[in-house]
């Protein structure tokens, strides 16, 4: 590797351990990532650039470190991103030099690159990544052809995976796609299985291959009972998840170790999916498994056990509602035991699957009116796991509801209609439960962030196109989130338009219409408060400028009537600036 | 002697009394016969008088008479009594419906010349207007010639107006022509679909400006290759389909359906129907309205662009394509042009198209039009065999499937938007995946030009117009395969542009267009003579050494000696390379019959002014090039 490229390595290394450091916290460790951020950022545009930039002519040790940068990165897990781009470059140096075993190796590594892109994005790019995805393990899988002309066993074991990681593309919750993912784990599975395969590499870890691929199926026993699946997939799917059972308990078995939670659950939901076990059976099943589990456990299986499977455990009620109510207590106690959890992991534990598992919470909670709240249980998580974006939160919240107050004060006849208020009267009379609403959409404006942690904590550079674009995804994916529960709907509207601006000239997303919205006033004080808060340079992120105040308040002027709500610009300067700085 | 019968058949309805007597008609004269406006002239019955005397009748009806006789059969005598009074009644009622008729005449030429002299008085206005501002920009430009921001923005207006006026200049031509009789139609073969097509291209963006939907329905459609004058064709449709934009409000409707009828000789019957929701005529406009300098005024459309000789224009196109058309409209509610042109059905056929396409493998991606749904049935009936996918993300399958088990598709077809995914970042995925030779075909009802130069980046090989037919599709998909790609190698193939050692006589008398033709042709290494006139370059073709010069443009219009008599003097003359050296008229004028004409004093070939640089280029590839 070249110098540059481990310095990025230990850079990102660093930054992940920043991230993870309790010691350091607020604007002391904004800085800190900022510098390492821009750092990184520094090393790629004058070193990892201009080769990509030339990647047709640069010589051959120039290629050769960069197949080693990416398999470093890939190895350590780290920047899908920079990955990317670097695998695109040498797929196309390799097309060019007709270098077929770089390119099948890099194909592949171009799909892997695809997917870490894919899993950061919350899901919510997922057309464009997974055609993507399709495309370049589909070209590699297609060498399976020129099998025997390829002597290199490492690009054949390439091929293999290539062919397997087909399945991965196929995200689609339809029977279509479901048909496709089965079709392509048979094809896979039918070259995994020949043995005239295995002969001609018996080097390849032919067993791991095998065990991926029935991984994978397993992963479609969702679809088996919508009533459209054949008996054949449903036998396959059996099949699978048989398969992984037996591994896991021999594997648990070599290890003298207990079997992981998600293979139990595996195997009893593809029981029931296959009708061999009925939903209370199944339900009593993962009773015992949660039962068994230790709540300060923090290892990978203690995080799925105690965050991820109540999730999936609510969701299998809910297939009832007779069940859900009955198993309401049990189902609450796990909610709280999931807030409380999230309380105590530890900073520096495996944060992807942390990430993974809190995501995976959110999507599935299921509210009991009177009983549970999802808003609290959003709140508890975002303020557990994102303590610094959640002062923030809080910050922005106060300025918003400063704001709120000037407006209330001085021109309460714009507020009018905010929460269905009709009158000025009615409005002050509802002063406090509005209040509460506003705070309550500054605490959660960036809850789609959850969905994409990864990107905001741990980006060791600035972000790449393909970064940006999730960002702006973010309002969607809270909308998405608050929108599913009685508790946070109403909420969905303002987190939905607080980056786009008032005009709706500009900002994002298009989706946010602001003259359909009843609480849209509600949402310019948010916009307002939220910009505010990054100006004065507190944003947990490190990914905001600081503004001095002079700046600020022009900043504010300059965008009055575009991009900010001219009312609520006119308040907010006559509650921030006023003393300080005299219009005109 | 004749009959009574015979006299009575001759004479028996003639209003006026005729006698027959021996010869000559006197007092002493016998009476042989007198038919019933006699008897009623002289009160006596004609049947009882043959034998009797001409001074039995006695002499009152021969009051204010007057009597002609000639002779008849030999020695018979025939008398036409003419009362004089009835006479001149008639000559006066005569007179005067003359009189009527001519003062008919004198207003109707009155009323002719009065809209002429209107005509030219508003055209002299149109005329005026885009010539103050092609003048007015050109002083500008002038004037702030090293500011290249306000130069370009003075061209781009100096083009609009220019094409503003080229069109009205075209349409007085063009009716001065057909008056005159001098304009024939050019009888080329053309697809039906292209035709269209171009229709589209043209008409789409007029009605999305003015936010109207314009909408094109196909009926049956017999033959798609046809033969008739395609521009003339096109001219007619786009002239109603403006019309119909241009006198319909904005969020209005405009529907042109067009389908074929069997005619008759191996003729097809093109019937088309433009009908707008727009302002509509009175029905005394629609009266007039393929008189030539029409065009109805009103308080909406009060600013109407035009001569008003379009309508008459188009009227006289369809009839010399032996047609016909119709007018229906209400005021205020829109009107309907119903138009039957006769054209001829164009004997090339595609089945060797056929042949070369069958049993290959495609990929059809379908996108979102509408139009593509037909597309899997045209390639099956070609032949192919197909694999269609509903969106992106199903084409990836299939072509992940395709490489798996060794299946390779000829091409892929698509549509210009998919569901799921961008097309314009597919395609490139597609391109560098299947190689640079694969073809990748898009079809679109867009307009090609505005999307080529990003799409064939993208990864396009070939744009087949919407709508389809199965003709041009099999055509597009013919020039994909090998023998395809060859023949339309060699009809492509250029020679090696290096002209260095080629002569060219350049034989132009304006200076601006000599200055274009030189700028262009010089950057070729070409050597370049110039001349002013005919009479210059029959001077000096026949100073030079034969075969001096390869080629010569030829200018027609010229001072002191036009075009078509130097070229007939040029090969006329004994040498050796006159009639070998290439001689390429140049000029505005596309007519046909000029053409003709060009071709007939000795041309070789024909470009059209204002001169095209790729069009001056290949007459260099095709006869200097090495």
């Amino acid at each position: 590797m070249r110098q540059y490229q481990e310095e990025y390595i230990t850079n990102t290394k660093n930054l992940i351990e920043l991230v993870r450091h309790k010691a350091l916290a607020g604007l002391q460790k904004s800085r800190a990532v900022r510098e390492i951020r821009e750092s990184n950022t520094r090393i790629l545009r004058e070193n990892l650039i201009p080769t990509l930039d030339d990647i047709l002519t640069v010589s051959r040790d120039d290629i050769d470190s960069l197949v080693e940068f990416t398999d470093t990165l890939m190895r350590l897990g780290l920047d899908a991103g920079v990955r990317y781009y670097i695998c695109k470059a040498l797929v196309s140096y390799a097309r060019v030099k007709e270098d077929r075993n770089l390119l099948i190796k890099e194909l592949y590594m171009t799909g892997m690159a695809l997917f870490g892109l894919k899993n950061i994005s919350g899901n919510s790019n997922d057309g464009q990544l997974c055609w993507k995805m399709q495309m370049v393990f589909g070209e590699a899988a297609g060498y399976i052809r020129s099998y025997d002309k390829i002597e290199d066993a490492e690009t054949r074991g390439y091929i293999h995976r290539s062919m397997g990681n087909l399945a991965l593309g196929l995200t689609g919750r339809d029977s279509k796609t479901a048909e496709r993912k089965m079709e392509v784990i048979r094809r896979s599975l039918q070259v995994l299985t020949d043995p005239a395969y295995r002969q001609k590499t018996p080097e390849l870890p032919w067993e791991t291959y095998l065990y991926k691929q029935h991984q994978e199926r397993t992963t479609l026993m969702e679809y088996l009972r919508s009533g459209e699946v054949t008996a054949r997939i449903v036998g396959e799917v059996m099949e699978s998840a048989q398969y992984v059972y037996d591994r896991q308990v021999e594997n648990a078995r070599e290890k003298g170790v207990p079997l992981e939670a998600r293979w139990l659950h595996n195997y009893y939901a593809a029981s029931y999916y296959c009708g061999v076990y009925t939903l209370p059976e199944l339900l009593h099943q993962l009773e015992g498994v949660y039962a068994s589990l230790s709540f300060s456990d923090y290892s990978a299986n203690g995080m799925y056990g105690n965050i991820y499977l109540p999730q999936f455990y609510s969701v299998y009620a809910a297939k009832d509602a007779e069940m859900l109510e009955r198993k309401r207590p049990v189902v609450l106690m796990m909610y709280r035991r999931v807030a409380e959890y999230l309380k105590h992991v530890p900073l520096g534990e495996d944060r992807d699957k942390l990430f993974f598992y809190v995501r995976g919470s959110l999507a599935a909670y299921i509210e009991y009116p009177g009983d549970n709240c999802f808003l609290d249980y959003v709140k508890e998580v975002t303020a557990g796991r994102r303590p610094e974006a959640y002062a923030l939160s809080c910050r922005v919240a106060e300025t918003a509801l400063r704001i709120l107050e000037e407006m209330m004060a001085e021109m309460p006849g714009r507020l009018l209609g905010i929460r269905g208020t009709q009158s000025i009267q009615e409005l002050m009379e509802r002063r406090e439960e509005i209040k509460k609403f506003l705070y309550d959409c500054c605490i959660l404006r960036n809850v789609g962030k959850l969905e994409m942690l990864e990107l905001y904590e741990v980006s060791s550079r600035s972000w790449l196109a393909e970064e940006e674009e999730m960002h702006r995804a973010h309002p969607l994916l809270g909308r998405k989130i608050l929108s599913r529960c009685d508790s946070t709907k109403d909420l969905a509207p303002v987190v939905l338009g607080h980056h786009r601006w008032y005009d709706g000239q500009g900002g994002f997303p298009e989706e946010y219409h602001r003259e359909e919205q009843q609480d849209a006033v509600l949402t310019d004080i948010v916009s307002v408060a939220d910009y505010l808060e990054k100006g004065f340079g507190r944003n947990g992120d490190g990914q905001a400028e600081e503004n001095g105040l002079d700046e600020l308040l022009r900043q504010l002027r300059s965008f009055s009537g575009t991009r900010f709500s001219p009312y609520v610009a006119e308040a907010a300067e006559r509650c921030f600036f006023k003393a300080a700085c005299p219009k005109g | 002697m004749r009959s009574f019968e015979e006299l009575e058949q001759l004479f028996g309805k003639c209003e006026q009394a005729y006698f027959v007597t021996t010869h000559p008609f006197s007092e002493d004269a016998v009476l042989i016969y007198g038919n019933s406006a006699a008897a009623a002239l002289t009160g006596i019955n004609m049947k009882e008088i043959a034998g009797h005397g001409v001074k039995d009748l006695g002499g009152q009806w021969k009051d204010k008479r007057h009597m002609y006789s000639s002779v008849f059969d030999g020695d018979l005598c025939l008398t036409v009594i003419v009362d004089m009074a009835e006479a001149e009644i008639r000559a006066e009622e005569t007179h005067e419906e003359y009189r009527r008729n001519m003062e008919k005449a004198l207003e109707a030429a009155n009323e002719a010349n009065q809209a002429k002299t209107k005509f030219l008085s508003e055209m002299s206005h149109d005329i005026r207007t885009p010539m103050n501002a092609i003048v007015g920009m050109t002083d500008i430009a002038l004037k702030y010639v090293e500011d290249s921001r306000r130069t370009e923005d003075c061209l781009k207006k100096i083009k609009i107006a220019s094409g503003h006026l080229m069109g009205l200049i075209n349409e007085v031509l063009d009716m001065s022509r057909i008056e005159s009789g001098k304009l024939t139609l050019n009888l080329d073969d053309f697809r039906l679909t292209d035709l269209i097509h171009s229709i589209m291209i043209v008409m789409k963006p007029q009605a999305e400006k003015k936010k109207i939907l314009f909408q094109l329905e196909l009926g049956e459609i017999l033959y798609e290759n046809l033969q008739g004058d395609a521009m003339r064709i096109q001219q007619i449709y786009i002239n109603l389909l403006s019309n119909a934009v241009k006198y319909t409000q904005e969020g209005g409707n405009v529907r042109m359906k067009l389908h074929q009828e069997q005619g008759e000789n191996g003729m097809v019957r093109l019937m088309a129907e433009v009908e707008d929701n727009g302002i509509g005529m009175t029905p005394e406009f629609v009266e007039r309205i393929f008189d030539p300098f029409e065009r109805e005024r009103n308080t909406t459309f009060s600013k109407i662009e035009g001569t008003g000789l379009g309508m008459s224009i188009t009227k006289k196109l369809v009839e010399m394509m032996q047609g016909d058309i119709r007018v229906v409209s209400s005021k205020g509610k829109g009107s309907k042009f119903s138009v039957c042109l006769q054209v001829e059905l164009s004997d090339k056929g595609a089945a060797f198209e056929k042949n070369a396409l069958a049993g290959r493998r495609v990929l059809v991606l379908q996108g979102v039009e509408e139009e593509l749904k037909q597309l899997p049935g045209m390639l099956r009936h070609l032949g192919m065999e197909v694999d269609e996918a509903s969106r992106g993300m199903e084409a990836v399958d299939l072509i992940n499937d395709a490489d798996m088990e060794g299946v390779d598709y000829f091409a892929m077809l698509t549509g210009s938007m998919l569901t799921d995914m961008e097309i314009s970042l597919f395609l490139p995925e597609v391109r560098a995946r299947k190689g640079k030779d694969f073809p990748i075909l898009l079809l679109s009802e867009n307009d090609w030009s505005e999307e080529e130069y990003l799409l064939k980046q993208a990864g396009v090989t070939a744009f087949v117009p919407l709508p389809l037919s199965e003709s041009r599709l099999s055509q597009a998909l013919y020039a994909c395969t090998e023998e395809g790609r060859n023949s339309q190698a060699r009809a492509e193939s250029r020679p090696e542009r290096s002209y260095q050692s080629s002569r060219i006589l350049l034989v132009e008398d304006n200076e601006l267009n000599m200055e274009i033709a030189l700028e262009i042709l010089g950057s070729t290494g070409v050597q370049i003579d110039t001349a002013y006139n005919g009479q210059e370059a029959v001077d000096a073709f026949r100073s030079k050494p034969e075969f001096y010069y390869k080629l010569i443009f030829m200018d027609i219009q010229m001072p002191v000696m036009d075009g078509l008599e130097a070229a007939r003097q040029i090969r006329a003359m004994e040498r050796a390379d006159a009639s070998a050296v290439t001689i390429v008229s140049m000029t505005a004028n596309a007519f046909a019959e000029d053409r003709q004409r060009s071709m007939e004093a000795g041309m070789n070939a024909h470009i059209t002014k204002p001169l095209d640089v790729e069009q001056l280029l290949e007459c260099l590839d095709r006869w200097c090039g090495r």
